[in-house]
Order: structure tokens, then sequence, then C-alpha cells
């Protein structure tokens, strides 16, 4: 169960590693409108912030996963026998899977021929940082929805359909 | 577009997150395409990340969520209770005020709905309301948390449409007096079949509403604070974001001293799981409305509705028909980052104002929140007060009506909509 214990710091890190995004980003938003109002503009807080929104999203998004807070229609299959529910359930999430994992073998390959590409405000610094939170998040998704097909697969149970 | 269409709604109702069956079926069109790379799909959800107006929305739901922890909502409450406690129905006219109050400091009707059936809900049923009109009314009411600035539907709305905020978050006022004033006289008119007696027995005195009034002093400066800032031009939306962020610790910590570590921790940690939910959807929204845009998809509706002989007015009747229909099925939030880039265009061909068109089209989208099949502020609140679907929907429709025929108003008179922004921003 070694394992098992990994994996809920690991969830613990990625919920506060999100929330320390969301609070740079109000910092760093503060930062710049205050250097601005001084008439003294920086040029880097904007780059900076959005920077921590990418990385915010994707993070964010695999929390929302985890706890089923993402938005979906469950009223047609609500009405369903469990077979069938367990059947659209599975579907849905191979689907799911396959999909994260274009997103994040597609990211990979962007991040990388577009390494040469550089911030606007930040030259020294690659935007290849910025693409990569896509197949980071991918990835984390990737293995909260295989998670979920095991937990599909093992008590049968439409748990987790959201 | 036709396939991609197809397999959105065929993934959605065999219930696939949202997020997800829009950016798969996003994907179908780069498939059909093969000719364009396949590294587009990536590059545009990122490129959602990157768009600075669009991180007034991570930054308005981490405000609102400190708000609702900081003692500003108590406060509110005492003061909506003052403004309203003379009126049939009680505690139902309460929370249309809470909600209005509300709507100056948070921006999203789902979480307003949520916290007040909480707050509210046990306490309307114990006084002798059925369970159907009190979560009825609990939802509909907050119908104006998005409609007074600031509110997250017209920042998505302004961001993907290119259409001022701040001319936006000005516009709100006047229909939101109008959606209080359509859902007080519904709750009125129940209220005296009924004989839900008004909240209050005799008039507050002015020691107390001078104190009410003080007490919810600093959520009321909020949004006028907020005008200011966007009409000097000073900040952008996303700065104010940041800004309501500050200001909502301000007011917690120091001046009411009712937000410690624990609220801070709860409320950052449920803006993750929120956060996620939405952005994530509007991110991979950017993979749909690729095909959208690439195939002129709004052309060919606009040729279509043209050919139909229909003037601006009409067109505009029969978007907020479809919306109202659309809401039945689709969230709020869903149904304006999706049909802002196909209607919009259409508007603006037809020699619409994009302001008037986004007020109408927000509140027509927001009632999809309240009614069933699928809405989540319904959800929310009968899932408080354990109420079937089928006692609210019969219950709660008053108040559909009320809040349509402001929707359809809206559209007849838009200087009702627009006098404010011209006011404030100057004609265009």
């Amino acid at each position: 169960m070694e394992f098992r214990k990994l994996y809920r710091t690991v969830c613990g890190a990625e919920a506060a590693l999100a929330a320390l995004f969301l609070l740079a980003m109000v910092l760093l938003v503060l930062t710049g409108a205050i250097a601005r109002t001084f008439e003294n503009p920086l040029n880097w807080t904007g780059d900076m912030a959005t920077f921590c929104f990418a990385w915010a999203v994707f993070l964010c998004a695999d929390v929302a996963w985890r706890r089923g807070s993402m938005m979906s229609f469950d009223l047609f299959v609500e009405g369903r026998s469990p077979a069938i529910r367990r059947a659209l359930l599975l579907f849905n999430l191979g689907l799911i899977a396959a999909f994260l994992l274009f997103l994040a073998v597609a990211g990979v390959y962007l991040s990388w021929i577009s390494r040469a590409r550089s911030f606007q405000g930040i030259p020294e610094i690659s935007y290849s940082f910025v693409t990569l939170s896509l197949p980071v998040g991918a990835a984390l998704l990737l293995i909260t929805t295989c998670l979920k097909i095991r937990d599909a697969v093992s008590t049968g149970g439409a748990e987790g359909a959201r | 577009m036709i396939l991609v269409g197809i397999v959105f709604a065929i993934l959605v109702l065999i219930g696939m997150p949202i997020a997800f069956a829009i950016g798969i079926s996003g994907v179908v069109f780069f498939l059909q395409n093969p000719d364009l790379p396949i590294t587009i799909p990536v590059q545009l959800s990122v490129s959602q990340t990157q768009n600075f107006a669009l991180l007034a929305i991570p930054l308005f739901i981490l405000a609102g969520n400190l708000m609702n922890l900081s003692g500003i909502t108590k406060r509110l409450l005492d003061l909506a209770s003052v403004i309203t406690g003379r009126l049939r129905g009680g505690l139902a006219q309460v929370t249309i005020a809470l909600s209005a109050l509300m709507g100056g400091v948070s921006g999203s009707a789902i979480a307003d709905a949520a916290m007040q059936s909480r707050m509210l809900g046990p306490e309307m049923l114990r006084r002798g309301m059925t369970r159907g009109f009190a979560a009825g009314i609990l939802s509909y009411s907050s119908v104006l948390t998005p409609i007074i600035p600031p509110g997250i539907g017209f920042i998505i709305y302004g961001t993907i449409g290119q259409v001022s905020i701040g001319r936006l978050f000005a516009a709100g006022f006047v229909p939101a007096a109008l959606l209080w004033l359509a859902l007080s006289l519904a709750v009125t008119y129940t209220a005296r079949k009924r004989g839900y007696p008004p909240e209050r027995d005799k008039r507050p005195t002015l020691g107390e509403t001078v104190s009410a009034f003080r007490g919810g002093a600093w959520a009321l400066m909020f949004p006028v604070l907020l005008l200011a800032g966007l009409r000097a031009g000073v900040f952008t939306p996303s700065e104010i974001g940041a800004v309501a962020v500050v200001y909502a610790l301000f007011v917690g910590v120091i001046v009411h001293r009712e937000m410690g570590r624990k609220e801070l921790a709860e409320s950052l940690d449920g803006s993750v799981a929120d956060v996620g939910g939405t952005m994530f959807l509007i991110a991979l929204s950017a993979i749909f409305a690729y095909g959208i845009v690439y195939e002129r998809v709004p052309d060919n509706i606009s040729q279509w509705m043209l050919g139909l002989g229909g003037d601006l007015t009409a067109v505009m009747a029969m978007i907020v028909v479809f919306l109202l229909v659309a809401g039945f099925f689709v969230d709020a939030t869903v149904l304006i980052i999706i049909l802002t880039p196909i209607f919009l265009p259409l508007i603006r061909d037809l020699g619409g104002d994009p302001v008037h068109f986004g007020v109408v089209f927000i509140v027509a989208a927001t009632i999809g929140n309240f009614t069933p099949p699928v809405g989540a502020a319904m959800y929310a609140v009968c899932a408080v007060l354990k109420c079937p679907i089928g006692e609210y929907a019969r219950e709660s429709v008053p108040f559909l009506i009320a809040v349509s025929a402001v929707a359809f108003a809206l559209i007849f008179i838009p200087g009702i909509v627009l006098f404010v922004p011209n006011a404030l921003f100057g004609a265009f």
C-alpha cells in the first residue's frame, strides 16, 4: 500500500502547487498594475502571470477531474440499466484516455519543435515552458483516468462517472 | 463541422464531461482535414491560457470564494432583511435582495445559489414555505449575481467577442433591477395566495437601517470602485480581479477579522476545483471554435437567418428562444463559450449593438442554470433542500415566466440596457 500513500501525497502536492500558481498570478498581476501606475511599467509580469495561468489551468483540471467537479449531462445515462451505464462509462473513459494520450504526445512534440521561440517580455526563457503545461497536465489527467477505469472495472459501479 | 456537432452531441448525451466532449469532437475536425498540422489543437488550447483577459476568470473565482468566507455574506444578509423585510414573502424576498447584493462581490450564479440555500433554505422551510417554492426562488434569484458587476459570463463573452468589459459591466445594473422587480412581484403573487407573511412585522428603526448599511458598506463599495477603475482606464479587468482578491483578504482578515488560516485554505482549495472545471473547458473549446471559424459557420447561419426575412429584433428573439430551450440541456457557461463566436458576428452583421446583445444573451443563457432537466444552480439548491426536481419545476413556473419576460423586454427596448454604459463611457 506504499504506492497508495505516495499517490495521495502527489495529489496533495498537485493541489497545493495549483493554489500556489493562483496566488502567484494575483501577486504578478498586481505588481504589474502598480508598476504601471507609477509610470515604471514592467514587461515581464504579464508573461510570468500567463505562464502561471497555463500551469494553474491544467493542474486545476486534474484536481477537478479527480473530485468529480467537471460539468456533465447525466440525465440520459441515469435512466439506463447498470450494465449499459458501465459500458458507456468505460467507452467514455477509454476515449478520454486516447484523447489525453494524443494531447500529451502532440504537446511534447510541439514543445520540442518550438523550443527556439521565446517569451515576448522575457527573451531568455523558451516559450516551451508554457507549452509543456498541457502535456504534463494531460499526463496527470491520464493517470486519473486510468484509475477511474480501474475503479469502473473492479467495482462495476457507476462511481466516478463525472 | 456537421459531423463535429453530431459527435459533440452524442458524447454529451452519453455522459462524457463537457470539457472532454468539446475537445474530442473538436479534434474530429482535424481528422477530417489531414492537411492541417496535428499540433494545432495543442497550440490552440495553450494559447487560451496565454490570453491576459481570460486570466480575470480564475482571479474572480478566487475572489468570490474568499468573499464568501470573509464575513461579508452575514452582514449583507442583515442588510437584505432591512431592505425587503416588509414585503410579503419574507425570506423569499430577502434571498432576492441578497443575490443582488452578493452580485457586487461575486460573479457566479451557481456559487450564489449553493451558498444561499445553505444559509436560508432550512429557515424558509421551518417558516412553512413549501420545498418547491423555497428551492425555486433560492435558485432563480441567483440570476442577479452574474448580471451585476463583476460577472464571469460578461468576462467570457467580452473576451471571446472583443467587447468592452467595462461597458458590459455597466450595462448590467438596470436589467438587474428589472429582474429583481419581476421576481419580487412573482414572490408577492404566490405569497398572497398562500399567506406567507413579511419577514418583519414593523419597520426597521433608523438605527438598525444605518448599522445594516454600514455593515454592508465594504461589499456595496466594491462594484462602484470596480467600475470607477475600469472607467478611468486605470485597470484592466484582470487587474481588477487581482485587486478583488486583495480586497476580499483585506475585508476578511483586517476589517471583519473572521478569516483565519482555515478559511483561507478552504477557499483556495475550493477555487482550485472551480478553476479546473471552468478553465479546462474554456481552454479545450478553442479546438472546437477553430473549425467554426475555418468553415465560416456564423456566415452560413446568418445567410440562413436573413433568408427567413427576419430583422435584428426578430433574430434576437429567435436567439433568446433558442437559448431558453438549449438552456434546458446545457449550462450557461457552456452556452456562452460555444455560441458567442456563432451569434455575435451575426448580430454585428445586422447592425446590432454587441453590448445590448451581450446582456440579453447572458440573461437568457443564465436562465439555463435554473431549468430542469439540466441546471447547475437548480441541482445545487435541490440537493441542499432535498427537493424533488418535479416539485421544483412545478413551483418555479412563475419565476421562469418573470425572468423570461424581462429577457424579452430587454430585446425590444435597447435603451434600458445601453443607458448606463452610454452615460458612463459615452455613446459610440
